[in-house]
């Protein structure tokens, strides 16, 4: 079993990595990261290699990794095609994305400053009301905010997809107020011995420090709206409309064998995805460990 | 200009802090108010009522709900059985890789910087990619998985295709995905196992596996614990990755809860029925979490 290897405890691995380079854990361990690293990047690398493929080779055994001929087809088909306007379900996601990571962040914030550093009739109560919509889940929330949205005009638009992610996250508020509370109040003591009010302190002092956090939160908000699907799928109808992953889903319904192109058009969705992370990676981990443990 | 102002409201003292506070908390509140808890009270009423989401909804008493409790319904039934089998195959595979991946990173492998990011890439991308490219490798006469099988002697299922190795394929991904999650969480806390214990029992003489069962593994259940409970509440509400890979197919074998609800609700317009179908979801998770909560306090260690 693959786990014997793996009940070495860290003093004791970095005894063996000094000591005896080779040893059996050591070496087992490297397998199995290379193993699980081929698994995880494999579909992302198969995805690569299909996309610049005729559709003809695609479906040729044995498969091959390299194209040939190598065609671009796949993706400039993807920008000339009426019914499926995918540059505009790439502008749609950048927009929606971005209008919530940066209202996201300042609604978050101004809320975090007032649960950690003021005290006010309220303020608790309205803190276990966010502690308990926590527990509600996506699904039991929908059926009346499609039927109000009918009703406003917001159905195929995208407010749905915008507003309520701006002004209903707990999960950012509580993330930010975690930190902020972590943030000494000297700092803000002397301010207010000079004469500055809160919003001051909260803009001036507050937000440059909490950096770290501000950029957690925005990473993980730009994956969650980029990345979602089910609700720009219960909210948005018509194609011009849609966001990358619906327009991907939409695509995939219209031509589900049609793979070269899907493969372009699921890789195109996934690079800015990729090139957040890497640039931003240290963040985002740290955000899942605090998140994981905070609960 | 701010300043002259809050300190001519600071003489009015009671009112000034909870105005001041309440600027700052408003927007969220009652956005979460609003837009996240409200919404519970109409979901109940319809639950009560046959509605189309357009007209009027008509009052149906306890009907929605007898329907649920009847077995009158069978895709419903079907859909029951289908997510409890999706959760019993899911969540203990998805939190033993996961373990099994962090007690690999715990040991000081240099290097392990780059694997813990290249574990993350499937967290990171958004289910209609992962389902879209899992289609095409499990995809039957001309997939690539089938094919690599065929190399080593083993005829592949026809997977998605198939009613039995479809909801295999569909538990597959899911772990395939969030693998690299339950990892990153799960070293967090083998991280905060304190060194000391493990060499005080390694002094006593314990070896390798007692330390690792009796000392490593009751320090690190709690954030088990939580995994476990993100994991099943989670696989409850599969929804994205059945849409794009099976559609709830073939037949209706990998149809699950709120493939079902969502069916119900934004096709079928049977927006009263899928209302009590959200309502015992709620209840459900809710029960859920109190009772892991119980259960917790049991066998769970918090040092």
């Amino acid at each position: 079993m693959a786990a014997t290897h793996q009940l070495v405890s860290p003093e004791e691995a970095a005894h063996d990595a000094t000591t005896s380079r080779w040893s059996v854990s050591i070496v087992a361990a490297y397998a199995v990261c290379v193993l699980v690293a081929a698994l995880t990047v494999f579909p992302f690398l198969w995805m690569l290699s299909t996309s610049f493929k005729e559709p003809s080779e695609a479906i040729t055994l044995p498969p091959s990794w390299i194209p040939s001929p190598f065609i671009l087809d796949n993706y400039t088909g993807l920008f000339t095609n009426a019914l499926l306007p995918f540059p505009l379900f790439f502008f749609n996601s950048i927009k929606i994305t971005s209008l919530v990571v940066v209202g996201r962040l300042i609604v978050c914030s101004l809320g975090a400053y007032g649960f950690a550093r003021l005290t006010f009739p309220g303020r608790d109560a309205a803190f276990a009301l966010l502690l308990g919509s926590l527990m509600v889940p996506e699904v039991v929330q929908v059926i009346p905010l499609y039927t109000t949205y009918a009703k406003i005009g917001w159905i195929d638009t995208h407010w749905p997809l915008i507003i309520p992610p701006i002004v209903a996250n707990t999960f950012g508020t509580f993330l930010l107020r975690q930190f902020f509370m972590t943030i000494p109040k000297d700092l803000e003591e002397a301010a207010i011995i000079d004469g500055a009010n809160h919003f001051q302190i909260y803009w001036r002092i507050m937000i440059p420090l909490a950096k770290p956090a501000l950029a957690t939160l925005a990473i993980f908000t730009f994956m969650g709206t980029w990345n979602d699907f089910f609700n720009p799928l219960i909210y948005l109808n018509t194609t011009p409309n849609f966001t990358l992953t619906l327009g991907l889903a939409f695509f995939q319904g219209q031509a589900a064998t049609d793979y070269t192109r899907l493969m372009a058009g699921v890789l195109l969705s996934v690079i800015p995805i990729l090139l957040v992370y890497s640039r931003a990676q240290k963040y985002f981990t740290q955000g899942v460990v605090m998140s994981g443990i905070k609960g | 200009m701010s300043v002259a102002l809050s300190a001519r409201t600071a003489r009015k003292r009671p009112v000034w802090p909870a105005i001041r506070g309440w600027l700052f908390i408003g927007p969220v509140v009652l956005g979460t108010l609003v837009f996240n808890v409200l919404p519970l009270f109409p979901t109940l009423y319809a639950s009560f009522t046959s509605w189309n989401g357009l007209g009027d909804p008509q009052w149906i008493g306890l009907a929605n709900y007898e329907k649920f409790f009847s077995g009158r319904d069978p895709v419903l039934l079907v859909s029951l059985k289908n997510t409890v089998i999706f959760t019993v195959g899911y969540v203990p595979v998805a939190i033993l890789v996961g373990l099994g991946l962090a007690l690999v990173a715990n040991q000081q492998l240099r290097g392990i910087v780059i694997f813990r990011a290249l574990f993350f890439l499937p967290v990171i991308t958004s289910v209609v990619a992962v389902g879209i490219v899992w289609r095409w490798i499990f995809s039957s006469p001309f997939g690539v998985l089938n094919w690599a099988l065929a190399q080593i002697g083993i005829v592949g299922p026809r997977w998605l295709g198939d009613p039995l190795w479809a909801m295999v394929a569909v538990i597959i991904v899911s772990v395939w995905q969030v693998m690299g999650y339950n990892m990153v969480i799960l070293l967090a806390g083998l991280q905060g196992v304190p060194q000391e214990l493990i060499e005080a029992a390694s002094i006593d003489g314990a070896g390798r596996f007692r330390r690792f069962w009796h000392v490593t593994v009751p320090l690190i259940t709690p954030t088990i614990f939580f995994l476990s409970i993100i994991a099943v509440i989670n696989s409850f509400q599969v929804f994205g990755l059945i849409y794009v890979m099976t559609g709830g197919g073939p037949g209706t074998s990998t149809n699950v809860y709120v493939y079902y609800l969502w069916k119900e609700a934004f096709q079928l317009r049977e927006m009263g029925y899928a209302a009590a179908m959200s309502w015992l979801l709620f209840l459900v998770i809710l029960g859920v979490t109190l009772v892991q909560w119980r259960l917790g306090k049991r066998w769970v260690h918090y040092s």
